[in-house]
């Protein structure tokens, strides 16, 4: 009986004039979650490093870093399809890959979470799973329902500030611009950080005059870096209600915007309404 | 005595350098066919002077002709090949054997690598550095390194049908004895083959036994000026040294200079 | 012959014979390259890609043509660029230890890159706006120069090198704010810019590069006698009828105009440009005439070979270059330190 599917997936792609990609590599965080939640898991031959954080991708081989990739490196894995976010680089590898026939497709990556369904709609007709999008898309519109009724049941909005760690061992926070304070609006709080574009160290003033309500950490702070957090004036272990909250998110899942980031802020949106 | 036409000519030069006046209306001729010592103190102005002579600076006041036009009218190449200058300390030049450094005397003229070669080995042949062709120059003594730099200032004038302008900044002060004559020597032949010789010297004797005319510069202003028998004169030296000397004469009749430290007049 | 005749014959001999055995061994390092990558072609393959044969498949043939070639020949090229270079500012401020960044150019360069990734302009003319900005960022770099020491020839060599000190330590700053300034987009781009990469070779920019090139080893090539020369100081060499205004200002501007253009396609690349024109004194002794074209192969070579490394090493990922160049100019250039040789400069 094993028969008829085998026949069915090998007389499909001839009857419908369009073979499902075999070989994927994929380059992007969410590019691959949203794959691996398609069920592509096992036709991803290759994968970026920052994809290789989840179960299905541990063990694939790393093309890399998303903005150096190298063409030939890629296309040695004989994909028959290449999805890669728009942050992937550098351009004269892209066009390379462009020039060599294979398909790629090329996922924007915005930051609203309303384009979470796009993303997974482009991959899923890329790949022929246009039936799974549907059970995965509805998800995370429910999750994003679920997270905008949170928001709005909500009365004031928290101050929040996003930290993460740059190399050096500094503490950068996350200013406008970026997709942590798009997250941060969107779990209903107000960007502390918000009066300047990107990522800036932080200085002590800043904690001492307007500390905020919470702070999320990223989980690029390790163990070592807590005293970082300690050391600045009016950032406490929140003993007795003292001082600011912190709470340490899922980089991949909080910022990546692909199908777990619904219920990532979800997650974040309960914890900052908690008293 | 044939007097020729001065192949390089100081006209009333004058140097002012921070408020110095290092040179003061030099009038000085170098003459084909004679050999022009330049002695005096030290800080007297000759190695300056030499620098004016030679086009690399320019004076404030006066000029410097020549070959009849004025020396910073000639391209560098040009000016190379009419005027060859050695100058005092050189870097010695990494990764150079002896004779590579020699061959640098003709970078200024056309003819090749192989004719820079073969006037190359002749000269080293004339200084008897032969052996030393194929030693890297920072291996050499400061004599070695002295002469093969004469070697390369000989280098830089040798051409057939035509003769040159040597200016030497003391040329055998690392050098023995017997090196100092032989190329003290080499010079006068130089001199008598037709260049202009000027070198700048130390050593009295030396002066006396080699040169023809001999200028005495002291504190920037040319003291005196005149041939060798006149100016190597005790009486002119203490003054212009400022400090005692006195000749001798040896039974046989040759004549030394022979500098006295103050505790020794008596 | 005499003894020293003969000694001096045989030295002069082997200097020319090495120079030959590097011109030899250049084709051979570029084919290799060439042959070898992460995607495997054997034999069979490279001589249907070779041929034009038909049994070459499409992605052969992208994979060889289109992507692996171009980026050879690039490193080739700049590696090229970059060690002639240094040869010329080596010669020209009389020191083994000069880099052709001391002139302002590499530091430059980045500034203009960076500026282009500040500014999200990294894309525009078709990717062309990049270079074009970190080769003009050079220029001025090396023009801001010749203003310090209004013009090349007052106060000599000296002053120009602490001119140069002073300048890349500006332009470090400058650089230094844009990093900080900048969103972690842009952020990543500069970091890996300014570490150096091959990949992103294209056949026009390796047409860009040769004109660049060939413009440089002129302008040097005319003063390789005059380089001989400078090696005794700048004073004795004008009395050897050098112009040493004019061979400065030349050779910096041919320095600055190859690694300008090199920098602009490939980023910073660090190491080469001081490596290699040693590593051809080493080799062939110190007459420019040798030592010239001495580095521009061994440059070729090395960055060939480094850029092989960035590609293979840790397939299907990149390395950055730069730090290969290091990994391999490093060692290879202790060894030839310790050989025993009376060509060293000791």
């Amino acid at each position: 009986m094993r028969l008829v599917p085998i026949f069915l997936a090998l007389v499909l792609p001839a009857l419908t004039g369009q073979a499902e990609p075999q070989r994927i590599v994929t380059a992007g965080a969410a590019v691959t979650e949203i794959a691996c939640a398609l069920g592509l898991g096992p036709r991803l031959v290759a994968v970026d490093t920052s994809s290789r954080h989840l179960e299905e991708t541990r063990d694939k081989p790393d093309i890399g870093y998303v903005r150096t990739l190298g063409a030939e490196g890629i296309l040695s894995q004989e994909p028959d399809l290449i999805l890669i976010s728009s942050e992937a680089g550098p351009p004269g590898v892209l066009e390379q890959l462009a020039r060599s026939g294979v398909t790629m497709i090329t996922v924007a990556n915005g930051h609203e979470l309303e384009n979470i369904d796009d993303k997974i709609r482009i991959i899923a007709e890329a790949t022929g799973r246009t039936s799974e999008a549907e059970a995965v898309i509805a998800r995370v519109t429910e999750d994003i329902a679920a997270l905008r009724q949170l928001v709005a049941a909500g009365d004031e909005r928290p101050r929040v500030v996003f930290l993460l760690a740059r190399h050096g061992g500094s503490l950068m926070a996350a200013g406008t611009e970026t997709a942590a304070h798009a997250m941060i609006e969107a779990v209903g709080g107000v960007n502390a950080a918000g009066s300047f574009a990107g990522f800036r160290p932080l200085t002590p003033e800043f904690f001492a005059t307007q500390p905020p309500d919470f702070v999320l950490v990223s989980e690029s702070v390790g163990e070592n870096d807590a005293g970082l957090l300690e050391g600045l004036p009016g950032l406490g272990a929140g003993s007795a209600g003292q001082g600011p909250q912190i709470i340490r998110v899922d980089d991949a899942a909080f910022l990546g915007f692909g199908p777990r980031t619904p219920s990532a802020a979800a997650a974040v949106a309960t914890a900052l309404r908690r008293p | 005595m044939i007097s020729a036409e001065p192949r390089l000519l100081a006209e009333g030069v004058t140097l002012t350098r921070d408020g110095n006046r290092i040179l003061d209306h030099v009038s000085l001729a170098v003459v084909p066919g004679r050999l022009t010592a330049v002695i005096g103190p030290n800080g007297a102005g000759k190695s300056s002077l030499l620098s004016v002579l030679s086009g690399l600076w320019q004076p404030d006041q006066g000029r410097v002709l020549l070959e009849g036009r004025p020396v910073g009218d000639y391209a560098p190449a040009a000016r190379a090949r009419r005027c060859a200058v050695m100058r005092q300390d050189n870097t010695r030049p990494a990764g150079l054997t002896v004779l590579e450094a020699v061959e640098l005397g003709r970078v200024a003229h056309g003819g090749g690598a192989d004719e820079a070669q073969t006037i190359a080995w002749e000269m080293l042949r004339r200084l008897e550095l032969e052996e030393l062709a194929a030693r890297s120059c920072t291996r050499l003594s400061g004599g070695e390194w002295q002469r093969t730099a004469f070697a390369r200032t000989l280098a830089q004038i040798w051409q057939t049908g035509r003769t040159a302008t040597l200016l030497l900044d003391e040329p055998v002060s690392s050098l023995d004895p017997a090196h100092q004559h032989q190329l003290l020597a080499q010079a006068r032949r130089l001199a008598r083959d037709g260049h202009a010789v000027l070198a700048i010297l130390h050593d009295l004797n030396l002066t006396a036994h080699y040169a023809d005319e001999v200028a005495l510069l002291k504190e920037g202003r040319l003291r005196a000026c005149g041939p060798v028998g006149e100016l190597m004169n005790p009486d002119i030296l203490t003054e212009v040294y400022g400090c005692p000397v006195i000749a001798v004469q040896d039974p046989a009749g040759a004549r030394a200079f022979l500098s006295l430290g103050p505790d020794e007049v008596k | 012959m005499n003894p020293a005749r003969q000694e001096h014959t045989r030295r002069r001999t082997r200097g020319r014979r090495r120079l030959l055995a590097l011109a030899l061994l250049f084709p051979v390092v570029l084919l290799t390259a060439a042959s070898l990558g992460a995607v495997r072609l054997g034999p069979a393959d490279l001589w249907h890609l070779l041929s034009g044969g038909e049994q070459a498949t499409a992605l052969m043939r992208a994979v060889f043509w289109d992507i692996r070639l171009p980026r050879v020949v690039l490193a080739a090229l700049v590696g090229a660029c970059l060690a002639l270079a240094g040869a010329g500012v080596q010669g020209l401020f009389r020191n083994p230890l000069a880099d052709p960044a001391l002139i302002g150019v590499s530091a430059g360069a980045a500034v203009g890159a960076v500026l282009c990734f500040f500014l999200g302009w990294a894309l525009l003319l078709g990717g062309w706006l990049l270079p074009l900005m970190a080769f003009v960022g050079g220029l001025l770099a090396v023009l801001v120069l010749r203003l310090f020491n209004t013009g090349f020839a007052a106060g000599g060599t000296a002053k120009l090198i602490l001119a140069g000190v002073a300048l890349n330590a500006m332009l470090g700053s400058v650089l230094g704010f844009f990093l900080f300034s900048a969103s972690d987009d842009a952020l990543r781009s500069m970091t890996f810019w300014t570490l150096g990469s091959c990949a992103s070779a294209r056949w026009p920019q390796t047409v860009v590069l040769v004109v660049f090139l060939a413009i440089g080893a002129t302008l040097l090539w005319r003063h390789a006698r005059a380089l001989d020369a400078l090696q005794l100081g700048e004073e004795q060499a004008a009395h050897l009828g050098v112009s040493v205004r004019r061979v400065r200002r030349e050779i910096i501007i041919g320095a600055a105009l190859m690694v300008g253009a090199a920098t602009a396609f490939a980023g910073t690349i660090g190491f080469l440009g001081l490596v290699a024109p040693h590593m051809a004194r080493l080799l062939l002794g110190g007459l420019h005439r040798l030592v010239l074209p001495g580095a521009l192969l061994i440059g070729a070579m090395l960055l060939v070979l480094a850029d092989l490394g960035a590609r293979t090493l840790v397939a299907p990922a990149e390395l950055a270059v730069g730090i290969l160049t290091a990994a391999v100019g490093g060692p290879f250039f202790l060894w030839l330190l310790r050989r025993p040789s009376s060509w060293s400069a000791s």
